[in-house]
């Protein structure tokens, strides 16, 4: 009896620590107005990073960060009628994204690779060698709304939060509208870097992957799409990859993604806990150890 | 049979205890500028109400991707996926400009390149990618709220299924 308390005290702690780690994705977000750059010392800069940035900052820092992504992936594929089909598919699940104001863009990339990145302030990204492998608008809807989920919750600004470089990129952004000086600018510049090294070359955190596949399975399933597009997308890319060259590298590895995304469809069958369903879907596939 | 009630009691606390969601008796939130509260579960209901952003409001019944919600200002239905379970903090207005449910996409969204961007872009040398950027925003932002609303009903996804 007294084991069954103790566990249900640990039980009731942990779901109080899950509840404010499950709301600290928009704490970001708040007082997310215009900031006043010349007001912004060195100390203030630091203090503002503890607020979180703001809409004009993420959008001149997303404007950048997406010219650094078509120049590094063969420049975009100027098709109208790709562009148009991508942007409405994009368009319809940012409609009831979590950040139905944001303006999203869609475009894709002149590369033969299977690759995809989003930028602050709305940008995603496909390869063409993604958009080709996709075998119908399911299976993209689960790419993209994947890329809106990073966008939604944050994950690029929150790594440049983190990062160095923030005060640097964050005052100067904040002030979009007046020209930088010399000094501001390489250290704007570093800023970018960072960002971009973190999405080509090491990647996002793989839990912070996974929140993206729950958020891109919920948001595709509320929309009418199938919610296992992603799922789908995941396992042709499992069919093509090889020992030696891994798809997705910046990625968890696809095995187990697939499995998450397979545990989130198994959840919601049973229609437990929808808003939930990732841990509901991990309850199911009885993945605690419990004592 | 132990570990069985075991299970069961942290799915119930979980679910229970982080509250929140798309479950009768919850409070969640608008997300859009302004939401219709209809008088059915279907987009051509009459509308009870119109509620502003981040207005909670309380779940009396699911049905389908529909819920059954009590407001201040009466009960009515809401898709689900105009509703949040957190309450949103975005400023319901982007780079300044007024999102209103009349407003365009494109008439919101056009806007040039900041000069920080356009600064860097000179520092960098990155003045091809920044025209494909260019050239993008044009395109995305012909897309406005009226076409991905008929691209909607056209294909019965969202509040149209």
């Amino acid at each position: 009896m007294k084991k069954a308390a103790f566990i249900i005290l640990w039980l009731t702690a942990f779901v109080a620590f899950a509840q404010i780690s499950f709301l600290r994705p928009n704490q970001a977000s708040q007082g997310g107005g215009i900031q006043p750059l010349k007001m912004l010392g060195d100390l203030g800069k630091t203090l503002k990073g503890a607020s979180g940035i703001g809409v004009q900052e993420e959008l001149t820092i997303g404007n950048s960060v997406a010219i650094q992504i078509i120049s590094r992936y063969g420049g975009l594929v100027r098709d109208e009628e790709i562009t148009r089909r991508v942007n409405l598919i994009g368009k319809s699940l940012a409609y009831y994204s979590d950040r139905p104001a944001l303006d999203f863009r869609f475009g894709v990339l002149n590369s033969p690779g299977v690759n995809a990145f989003s930028a602050p302030g709305g940008y995603v990204f496909i390869t063409r060698g993604l958009y080709d492998m996709a075998k119908n608008d399911d299976q993209l809807a689960g790419v993209l709304a994947h890329e809106i989920t990073h966008v939604t919750r944050k994950h690029a600004l929150k790594i440049i939060e983190r990062g160095e470089f923030f005060s640097g990129i964050a005052g100067l952004a904040s002030d979009a509208g007046s020209a930088a000086g010399k000094s501001d600018l390489t250290r704007y510049s570093q800023g970018v870097d960072q960002i971009t090294k973190t999405l080509f070359e090491k990647g996002f955190d793989p839990q912070t992957e996974y929140d993206a596949d729950q958020g891109a399975f919920n948001l595709a399933g509320t929309v009418g799409y199938a919610p296992d597009g992603l799922e789908q997308c995941l396992r042709t890319l499992q069919s093509r990859e090889t020992p030696n060259a891994a798809i997705f590298p910046t990625h968890p590895p696809l095995k187990k993604r697939i499995s998450k995304l397979g545990s989130y469809q198994a959840a919601a069958s049973q229609d437990c806990c929808p808003r939930f369903v990732g841990l509901c879907g991990i309850l199911a596939g009885r993945q605690f150890i419990l004592a | 049979m132990k570990r069985k009630f075991t299970a069961l009691l942290f799915a119930g606390l979980l679910c229970a205890t982080l509250g929140g969601g798309f479950e009768a008796g919850n409070t969640v939130f608008t997300k859009r500028y302004e939401t219709d509260l209809l008088a059915g579960p279907q987009p051509l209901a009459g509308t009870v109400a119109t509620l502003p952003i981040a207005t909670g409001v309380k779940i009396i019944s699911l049905q389908g991707k529909w819920a059954n919600v009590s407001a201040t200002n009466g009960t009515g239905w809401i898709y689900l996926g105009n509703l949040s379970g957190e309450k949103p903090a975005e400023d319901h207005s982007i780079n300044g400009l007024q999102t209103s449910a009349s407003a365009t996409t494109a008439s919101v969204a056009a806007r040039p390149l900041d000069n920080v961007t356009a600064q860097y872009v000179r520092q960098e040398g990155l003045g091809q990618a920044a025209d494909d950027l260019k050239w993008l925003q044009g395109q995305s932002d012909a897309i406005g709220k009226a076409t991905v609303v008929s691209y909607l009903k056209d294909g019965r996804k969202g509040e149209y299924q």
